[in-house]
């Protein structure tokens, strides 16, 4: 493994935006290809990085801040990559549900997913179970991600799923959920395909459904 | 005495049953050959002579229930009049329906029509109206349409939730038209519109056909004298009256295995749950009786490659019959199925020639494998030289296969060619079967039982066995193969996918519990808890065997020929309506979504009691309708709540579904009339 990407992933870790566009831009001019740098570089230090938060090595904000570099790094690549390597893995649309305005579980999910090398589709907070069919019409994604944080919201989790399914679409995708009041057994009794307890677990689950 | 007449049109032959209504016996039953292209004239064959194996009279039969594989056929076939499909408020669903198109043609195939209309309308999942009803565009497809268009079925988008639309839509029509129309929320209170618009439209395009046959049916019934009324089998087993099956004839899918379930419960005599297994020529079927009634698959039956949305019996079906192709394995052990071939002894008979070839071919087994193909018929048309070769090659009778590759030479792809003219029913290949394994051992003796001795002579000599050891194995190995599937479908329904199956770890212990390896270590036990049904003219020979694999018990019931003319005859009316409520957004309401409107309420139990009250009338409406007697409803609730995590408070109210379910017999002539 050269040493530049090596490092990449260090720096990362670490949560050094600015090293990382530099040694980014820096691999490229070596002659190194994007999708190396990309799966060597980039994604081998977001793997990391789940792993230790996983295992309870690192905290929120440090993982928050890993993202950044990485989305640092992703901004110097994507222009280079077809379209074919960023969907690499595949797509993922995720949102909030109706009624709901919490994020930061969603975006922390997102980023470590595009860590992961999946094309995500950010459709917010306070998504509509129709907005959800109408992306998942539009961009075809392998799998659909939702999330909420109150007890009155999370019945929207299964009103959309509902939605899916009047749509013809839910054969089509793999459902996944999380959120601090959702269980295992709520996704089950909704519908759902899979619930995640965390952002580096999300990732684990995403790449077991679509195998 | 009254009398119930039961008839069943299978693919093969067309059963006519008598059944004592007061003691359930059968009296008397009769086989004729199906007439595909008229099914009123086997059917008219099979009753004429079971009425005159004891001579009944016409003016004894209080009531005809019907049988028919006409549906399933016909949606296989793809046969069916033109129809118009109506969609309401599609355009979410399909991106072809935005506002303004009209007449999609190129979603015949997901439709099952090529004459689909979108129009404005439709609501969301809360039963919410989107966007009022275009009525203008529904009268202008039917007047555009009038005189050409046999049916017409309608379907709104959560048409489930809140029907008022679809109901209006079939009132516009009805104004204008005497054609027939369904609507999608009478078929089913599920979700998935795309497929529920396919259930309508495909029962629309069936109306005409299973009108026609009704019509012939009566008219042969009245030309034997019978002037009872005539009752059709759904597919989960129940019976309706023919004015009701022409209105919906989708549902009469799966209604031949369904009738044969519970007809196997009804010989057997068992009132709980237990397994019918049907072993025909081809396939085995495999279905559930719980508390009496065949499971159902609320994932709806599969047909013709349509995924429709109609809850039939749930059928699980195995390439494993009595006339099962035997190969040997890479391992050298015998397989059996899934391909249908004729017994080498049903061959012989006919052609007494195989037996001298056969000797030849264990004399010297160079000379062949044991393997014939024969010609069925001539063929009409057009053929490929290579084809028309092979058929004057089969014109003086069946030729062993390595004489037949031996005549056409290498490079006619000769298996390939085979296979095409066996699907086009040209030509039929002959080998070893169980029948025949059955007919060395003694256990079976119709046909030839010489051929049956010479080709398991080949194939034993290749395994290095005595022939009778070999056939022992043929046999066990059909038993081993239905107590597979069985655990499969038993597993299956509990959730369990069958892929799992095929795992190292589950096929080494299943090979133990099946007893194929005898010296293991480990000893493993599959008890089925529920006895098997097993109907099917080779039943005997091979299930008891299975039941003892899965500790069991086994009824063989006689009469097992005729259980799907036994089931109709001793059907049920059976009508359901599903209502459910939901909560209403964050106001703390419960909605109550109903088969002709919705309604609110502030307390659940509110609305539970309303339903009580309301749904009866429903119910009753529709068993009278189906045609029943005397009926008795029973009640199933089912509240839904999920688990939130620990410290977020209670559980998540999902809602509640409420199941009014009419059981009752159907009504029979009063007085018996006699038309002689």
């Amino acid at each position: 493994m050269p040493d530049i990407l090596q490092t990449i992933a260090k720096k990362l870790y670490a949560g050094e935006e600015e090293e990382v566009a530099r040694l980014v831009q820096q691999a490229l001019d070596e002659g190194m290809t994007p999708s190396e740098v990309l799966k060597n570089g980039l994604i081998a230090g977001m793997d990391e990085v789940g792993r230790d938060f996983k295992a309870g090595d690192l905290f929120v904000p440090e993982v928050l801040i890993a993202a950044r570099a990485m989305t640092a790094g992703m901004n110097v690549l994507r222009p280079l990559l077809s379209k074919s390597e960023v969907r690499g893995v595949g797509t993922l649309v995720i949102g909030t549900v109706e009624g709901d305005l919490h994020d930061i579980g969603k975006n922390l999910v997102k980023m470590m997913m595009e860590g992961a090398g999946f094309e995500i589709v950010d459709l917010g907070t306070n998504v509509k179970p129709a907005d959800f069919v109408a992306a998942v019409r539009q961009h075809q994604p392998q799998i659909v991600g939702m999330s909420a944080l109150l007890t009155t919201t999370m019945v929207n989790m299964r009103t959309t799923i509902e939605a899916l399914v009047e749509a013809g679409l839910r054969d089509t995708v793999k459902v996944m959920v999380g959120g601090a009041p959702v269980t295992e057994a709520f996704a089950k009794d909704i519908g759902a395909d899979a619930y995640a307890p965390d952002a580096a677990t999300a990732v684990e689950t995403a790449r077991r459904l679509i195998a | 005495m009254s009398i119930t007449l039961g008839i069943d049109t299978g693919g093969t032959y067309t059963d006519a049953a008598l059944v004592e209504q007061s003691s359930g016996k059968v009296l008397a039953h009769a086989k004729a050959l199906t007439t595909h292209r008229d099914l009123a004239i086997g059917i008219g064959q099979a009753v004429a002579a079971a009425l005159a194996a004891r001579s009944f009279s016409p003016a004894e039969i209080g009531l005809v229930a019907l049988s028919t594989t006409l549906a399933t056929n016909a949606i296989v076939e793809g046969r069916g009049s033109p129809v118009c499909l109506i969609l309401i408020g599609y355009d979410a669903a399909l991106p072809a329906c935005e506002a303004g198109s009209r007449e999609l043609y190129a979603l015949e195939r997901e439709l099952a029509t090529q004459d689909v209309v979108c129009v404005r309308g439709g609501h969301d999942g809360a039963g919410n109206e989107l966007a009022p009803l275009d009525e203008e565009a529904i009268r202008a497809a039917v007047v555009e349409r009038r005189g050409r268009v046999e049916a017409f079925a309608v379907s709104a988008y959560f048409g489930v939730r809140n029907s008022t639309h679809e109901r209006r839509a079939r009132d516009i029509i009805a104004e204008m038209t005497d054609a027939p129309v369904t609507c999608g929320h009478e078929l089913t209170t599920r979700l998935n519109a795309v497929r529920r618009a396919a259930t309508a439209a495909l029962n629309a395009r069936l109306i005409p056909l299973l009108r026609n046959l009704i019509v012939t049916v009566q008219a042969t019934l009245r030309g034997l004298h019978i002037g009872a009324p005539l009752m059709v089998v759904r597919g989960d087993g129940s019976l309706v009256r023919a004015a009701w099956a022409m209105q919906r004839p989708v549902e009469t899918i799966l209604s031949g295995p369904a009738a044969s379930v519970l007809g196997a419960r009804h010989l057997a005599g068992i009132a709980g749950d237990a397994w019918v297994v049907d072993v025909g020529g081809t396939t085995t079927d495999i279905a559930a009786l719980r508390g009496g009634r065949p499971r159902l698959n609320p994932e709806g039956a599969q047909v013709g490659g349509w995924h429709t949305m109609i809850e039939a019996v749930d059928v699980h079906t195995v390439g494993l019959g009595g006339d099962s192709w035997v190969q040997l394995d890479a391992e050298r052990r015998p397989i059996v199925g899934p391909r249908r071939v004729l017994p080498l002894c049903l061959l012989a008979s006919e052609y007494p020639a195989v037996v001298e070839e056969l000797r030849r071919q264990v004399a010297d087994p160079r000379h062949g494998e044991g393997q014939f193909v024969m010609a069925l018929r001539p063929a009409s048309g057009d053929l490929p030289d290579e084809d028309a070769r092979l058929l004057r090659e089969l014109a003086n009778g069946p030729r062993p296969l390595r004489a037949l590759a031996e005549a056409l030479g290498p490079a006619v792809l000769l298996m390939r060619r085979i296979e095409a003219l066996e699907a086009r029913w040209l030509v039929a290949r002959a080998a070893f079967t169980p029948t025949d394994a059955l007919h060395v051992l003694g256990r079976f003796n119709r046909w030839d039982a010489e051929a049956s001795r010479l080709g398991a002579a080949l194939l034993a000599a290749q395994v290095n066995l005595a022939p009778d050891v070999f056939c022992e194995q043929v046999v066990a190995q059909v038993a081993r193969r239905a107590a597979v599937e069985l655990i499969a479908k038993a597993l299956g329904d509990e959730g369990v996918p069958t892929g799992e199956m095929s795992g190292l770890g589950v096929g080494a212990l299943l090979a133990r519990a099946l007893e194929e390896v005898p010296a293991s270590a480990l000893g493993v036990d599959v008890t089925l808890r529920h006895p098997l049904i097993a109907i099917g003219a080779p039943a005997e020979a091979y299930l008891p065997r299975t039941a003892g694999l899965l500790h069991t018990d086994i009824v063989i019931p006689s009469c097992s020929e005729v259980a799907s003319a036994v089931g109709a005859a001793v059907g049920s009316v059976i009508q359901q309506v599903r209502v459910e409520l939901r909560p209403l957004d964050s106001r703390g309401l419960f909605r109550l979504h109903l088969p002709d409107g919705v309604l609110d309420f502030e307390a659940l139990e509110e609305g539970v009691a309303y339903a009580h009250q309301a749904v009866p009338p429903l119910l009753e409406a529709l068993a009278q309708q189906a045609g029943a007697d005397q009926y008795e409803v029973y009640v199933t609730r089912h509240d839904r709540r999920a688990p939130v995590a620990a410290g977020w408070g209670e559980e998540v109210y999902l809602g509640t579904e409420l199941t009014f379910t009419a059981v009752g017999r159907p009504r029979p002539a009063i007085p018996a009339v006699d038309l002689r």
